[in-house]
């Protein structure tokens, strides 16, 4: 259920720069933190399910969250990602928005 | 509420002590996210709404299930105004959700969970696990791999089981209908 292997930190950067070129001027971000408990069938189940994201891309998105900490799972207007955050917490998944950078 | 004939269920069979177990946590839970129970005067009711108790941020576990979702504190007030309530109301209305599903288990051997109502059971034990980790001192993944080598006269070994329990339940709702949202 739980699997605790963790990505090198050097692989970090390139996450970050992927993320960012789907995001426009002025764009906030939903942002996923990894956390010990939420299993990572869970949470892909929650990318799938929320976003509408088919199996393979909610599967990519979780292992980013959980090798490197973090990753951006949305990006667009900041009412929208404040509605994307709350539904993330409802599914008891640690999520934040900041503006994309 | 009578579940839809013509969808899919899913048939959950679970050990009287483990009906009573859930039970129990479910209880716990929302007291801890909607305070005392409603009764049937819808007056009271409304009353009670009014004067709800706040949520105890104290509480690891309520940090845990009401995280912040802006680093900046001007904007998490706001934010946290604006969406408390509603996330509250939420994980009170999946919770009781799963409360009167188990009542009706009482009399057999399973509790059927039509497919609609799947989410609402995902989410409410997660809520679950989530709560018992905190409890648990599972901050990171060095904590969680500590509380699975604990020692069996540990007294914490009996919400360890319970972790563990919730865990399995968590997969056996998921991997059934996997294919669906």
């Amino acid at each position: 259920m739980r699997s605790v292997t963790s990505a090198p930190a050097d692989q970090t950067d390139l996450v970050e720069r992927t993320d960012q070129s789907l995001t426009q001027p002025g764009d906030w971000v939903c942002l996923v933190w990894d956390d010990p408990v939420n299993t990572m069938n869970y949470v892909t189940y929650v990318f799938s399910s929320h976003f509408g994201y088919p199996r393979p891309r909610a599967e990519q998105l979780m292992l980013r969250v959980h090798q490197t900490g973090r990753a951006v799972v949305a990006s667009g207007s900041r009412e929208r990602m404040e509605s994307d955050v709350s539904a993330m917490h409802a599914f008891g998944l640690w999520a934040t928005l900041e503006p994309a950078t | 509420m009578s579940p839809d004939s013509d969808q899919p269920v899913l048939r959950l069979f679970l050990e009287p002590i483990e009906v009573d177990l859930l039970r129990a946590m479910v209880a716990e839970l929302r007291l801890m996210v909607a305070g005392p129970p409603a009764g049937d005067d819808p007056l009271e009711n409304w009353a009670a709404e009014l004067t709800a108790p706040e949520l105890d941020y104290d509480d690891p576990a309520i940090r845990r299930l009401f995280p912040p979702a802006y680093a900046e504190a001007e904007r998490e007030a706001e934010y946290r105004h604006l969406t408390e309530a509603g996330l509250r109301a939420t994980k009170e209305a999946e919770a009781a959700l799963v409360a009167r599903a188990l009542e009706s288990a009482q009399d057999r051997l399973y509790v059927a969970i039509p497919i609609d109502r799947r989410p609402a059971w995902l989410r409410t034990v997660n809520s679950l696990r989530l709560s018992l980790a905190t409890r648990l001192g599972v901050v990171d993944e060095a904590a969680a791999d500590r509380i699975d080598d604990l020692d069996p006269d540990d007294p914490r070994d009996a919400l360890v089981q319970s972790y563990h329990w919730l865990g399995h339940l968590l997969e056996t709702i998921l991997d059934t209908f996997a294919d669906t949202p």
